[in-house]
């Protein structure tokens, strides 16, 4: 067993679901339960408790700002990555509708799902679409690029098939559109899926806004971060904290939590990195000689290294993917799908991998596997035996 | 006792030998849901409730989902003197005025005791004018009035205000027992309401294909059982793990038999369970020519593999009044979550539309699937769902 689980008896098995959420670091329950005693007064409030708190969330800011290079008052504490996206989506309906937005066509539900409204609205939208590697070349999002544009919003990693966008390359495309248009650009990237696991800094990238999330860095749920270059005018108003971005009492003990995690996964980002790229090639090597698994995306069919080694998307088609999910479940093994079989909102479901270039019979037969920090390479081998195990079970009845 | 419920009774009144079994039946099931000590007279086409029970939402609740009767409203009852009765006219005009403050009003009466000095019109006539008299603001309106005043001269006088829908049909356990074959969708629950009306009583049975079915799913059944318990004067819901058969028929089956044969098997699993469990009829929710395995050939060959007869009360149904009855028994927002089995795995993708019954027979012998299915059917778990 994985001595880090020995923290938690609860989930003594295998867990490769990091990307849906990571499990809480071991020094983060304890941190949360001093902070709720310690840290009771409002901190809007003018006596001492209240500006006791105030303090401690100011200093936790401090600390994020100086792992992400930024200004501390570029951060806003929010409640989540979708919360931090709503916000930077539903201030466009602030604005004079009639503008352009470039959107990419795998980006999370909590930007995409915008996407009707801002067109009633009087938006053009325009999607940009990766390669069937699932990764946008840059030229492709410049031919987009109209003298109305107003707003980019490209993911950092995504969620299902761990492509790497090229943000930077994107945004100096877009900068320098910029110049020679005259009008400026704010370009969003949902970053969290990157925060803690690859390189991510918003002041070099030179983007506008990112969003980020407590959870998937072993955090807790519940809390999350915006970058933001400038100030925006936003929709929901309130009693002005967070510099009136995100107004509504602070979330003080997940604000606390938040910086130690972030702490704790970004001063170990390199070493964690190559451990888990070490592990990937691991579980590729298991799975590239078995007989009905394929690898959705392969980092041989690219230049450079482009995708997360914390995100393995592999199909095991005609089996359906929520079926080994379950049976994986049964055995001790987490792992999720990107696509449910029966479900009504397949089409919605399997959008990200159609768009990357997954056949519709592959997304339905895709698993996703997601590591973190704590994974190791018995665990690696012991869920690939249980995994061929079941997928030449399986394999009797779907051919 | 606190609480006084007059019950107007519908098809049971028609009945005329075996018509106090019919009563007997009925009285049992209200008593089966009230939580308090509660009485129930029968007097000629009338159910009086007496009930301790303080959760009168709970009492309205348990009549209006028990088939057998018509419509319920609480009552008062007094002395056959005039006196009496406008008093207990006027206190419940008092509620009703607050209820409707401009409303108009009528008085019914009806005299069953003839021997009663007034006639019913007289009734009508002395009362109405009483509360004229002591609510001036009150307005007759014998033509569309927005709340009538009931009064019923029996043994004693009877007063009672709106009127509150019941189920109608007969009592549950009036017929015999069925076997309900219950999936997560719209029409089996609709079926089972619709055959409870007609006072059959039944288990349910609900064929779980896990890993291929999720537990939502399952769940969802659960939830579905526990509407529909109340209707049915409750259930046992039979779930029967299934997967081993679907996946034989995958590997043994032609693809377009695969959906015909797997009804079969559910059929012949009902029919066992229904044996140990002395139920001689199945229901199923299917509706003609809805989907492919519902056409008159796939029905026909679906019976014929068993010897029960099957009801299917949604046959003749437009989709349309199924839904219509599926909200009104408050299982259709339950039946359209996302969590529907994962029986599209193993549908073909053109299923036979017009089987030959002998043919299809065939198949299923040739499948050998019997001992599967008699695994199937003792690896069963059996889950009640009260009233």
């Amino acid at each position: 067993m994985n001595t880090y689980f020995a923290y938690y008896p609860i989930m003594k098995s295998i867990y490769f679901d990091w990307a849906a959420t990571a499990p809480i670091h071991p020094e983060i329950p304890a941190l949360i339960s001093n902070s709720l005693l310690q840290f009771q007064g409002n901190p809007s409030a003018i006596h001492s408790t209240g500006k006791n708190t105030k303090i401690q969330i100011e200093s936790s800011r401090k600390v994020c700002a100086k792992l992400l290079e930024t200004k501390p008052e570029q951060l806003i504490f929010t409640s989540g990555g979708t919360e931090s996206n709503n916000i930077i989506l539903s201030s466009l309906f602030l604005k004079k509708p009639g503008a352009h937005l470039i959107l990419s066509a795998i980006e999370h539900p909590s930007i995409y799902e915008y996407i009707t409204n801002l067109k009633n609205f009087g938006y053009e939208i325009d999607l940009v679409k990766p390669s069937s590697d699932g990764i946008i070349d840059p030229e492709n999002l410049n031919k987009l690029l109209k003298s109305n544009t107003s707003f980019i919003s490209i993911m950092t990693v995504n969620n299902e098939t761990g492509a790497i966008q090229p943000i930077k390359d994107i945004v100096t495309v877009v900068r320098n559109f910029e110049k020679k248009n005259g009008r400026r650009v704010h370009i969003h990237t949902d970053a969290v899926q990157a925060l803690g696991k690859i390189f991510f800094n918003p002041a070099k990238l030179n983007i506008d806004s990112a969003s980020f999330s407590a959870h998937k860095i072993g955090g807790p749920k519940g809390i999350g971060l915006l970058f933001l270059k400038k100030p925006i005018e936003v929709l929901s108003p309130g009693g002005g904290q967070e510099f009136s971005i995100r107004p509504g009492t602070e979330n003080v003990s997940g604000i606390i939590a938040f910086s130690k995690a972030m702490e704790l996964s970004l001063e170990k980002i390199q070493y964690n990195f190559q451990n888990i790229k070490y592990l990937k090639s691991v579980l590729i090597k298991e799975l590239s000689t078995t007989k009905g698994v394929k690898l959705l995306f392969d980092e041989k069919n690219t230049k450079e290294s482009s995708y997360s080694p914390y995100i393995i998307s592999i199909s095991v088609s005609p089996i359906p993917g929520e079926v080994l999910v379950r049976i994986l479940s049964d055995e001790g093994i987490q792992i999720s799908t990107g696509s449910a079989c029966s479900s009504r909102n397949r089409k919605k479901q399997i959008r990200v991998l159609k768009e990357s270039g997954v056949s519709e019979n592959d997304a339905s037969g895709s698993i996703r596997i997601s590591l973190g920090w704590s994974s190791t390479e018995i665990e690696i081998l012991e869920f690939c035996t249980i995994l061929k195990k079941n997928i030449s079970n399986l394999r009797k009845y779907h051919k | 006792m606190k609480n006084f419920y007059l019950i107007k009774i519908g098809e049971i009144s028609l009945k005329k030998g075996n018509r106090k079994s019919f009563e007997k039946q009925l009285r049992f099931n209200i008593k089966k849901k009230l939580h308090s000590p509660s009485k129930i007279t029968i007097q000629r086409g009338r159910f009086f409730l007496e009930s301790e029970d303080d959760d009168i939402e709970n009492i309205k609740y348990a009549l209006s989902t028990t088939p057998g009767l018509v419509s319920f409203s609480r009552a008062v009852r007094v002395e056959k003197n005039i006196t009496d009765i406008k008093n207990a006219a006027l206190s419940f005009a008092k509620e009703l005025v607050e209820k409707y403050p401009s409303g108009t009003f009528k008085i019914e009466s009806r005299r069953a005791d003839k021997g009663f000095e007034y006639t019913s019109y007289e009734i009508s006539a002395l009362v109405g004018e009483y509360l004229l008299e002591q609510l001036p603001s009150l307005k007759v309106n014998v033509h569309k009035p927005s709340w009538i005043i009931n009064i019923e001269i029996r043994n004693l006088a009877y007063i009672y205000g709106a009127q509150e829908k019941g189920t109608g049909g007969l009592p549950v356990g009036s017929a015999a027992k069925g076997m309900l074959l219950l999936s997560g969708g719209i029409d089996s629950p609709v079926a089972g309401y619709l055959m409870a009306r007609r006072g059959l009583r039944m288990d349910a049975i609900y064929f779980h294909a896990y890993p291929y079915t999720s537990d939502e799913a399952l769940d969802k059944v659960k939830v579905l059982a526990s509407k529909i318990a109340p209707y049915l004067s409750g259930l046992s819901l039979f779930v029967v793990p299934f997967t081993d058969f679907q996946l034989l028929l995958k590997q043994k089956a032609k693809e377009e038999e695969v959906t015909l044969l797997m009804r079969a098997g559910m059929v012949k699993i009902a029919e066992m369970i229904s044996k140990e469990r002395e139920s001689i009829c199945l229901v199923t929710g299917e509706s003609l020519s809805q989907v492919a395995s519902q056409t008159v050939e796939s029905i026909r060959y679906n019976g014929s593999e068993t010897e029960l007869p099957v009801f299917r009360p949604l046959i003749g149904m437009d989709k349309e009044d199924i839904i219509k009855t599926a909200i009104s028994i408050d299982t259709y927002e339950t039946s359209i979550l996302p969590f529907e089995d994962c029986c599209t795995i193993f549908s073909p993708t053109h299923p036979l539309l017009k089987p030959e019954s002998n043919k299809l027979k065939n198949s299923f012998i040739m499948l050998e699937g019997e001992k599967l299915l008699k695994e199937a059917a003792e690896k069963t778990e059996r889950i009640y769902f009260k009233p």
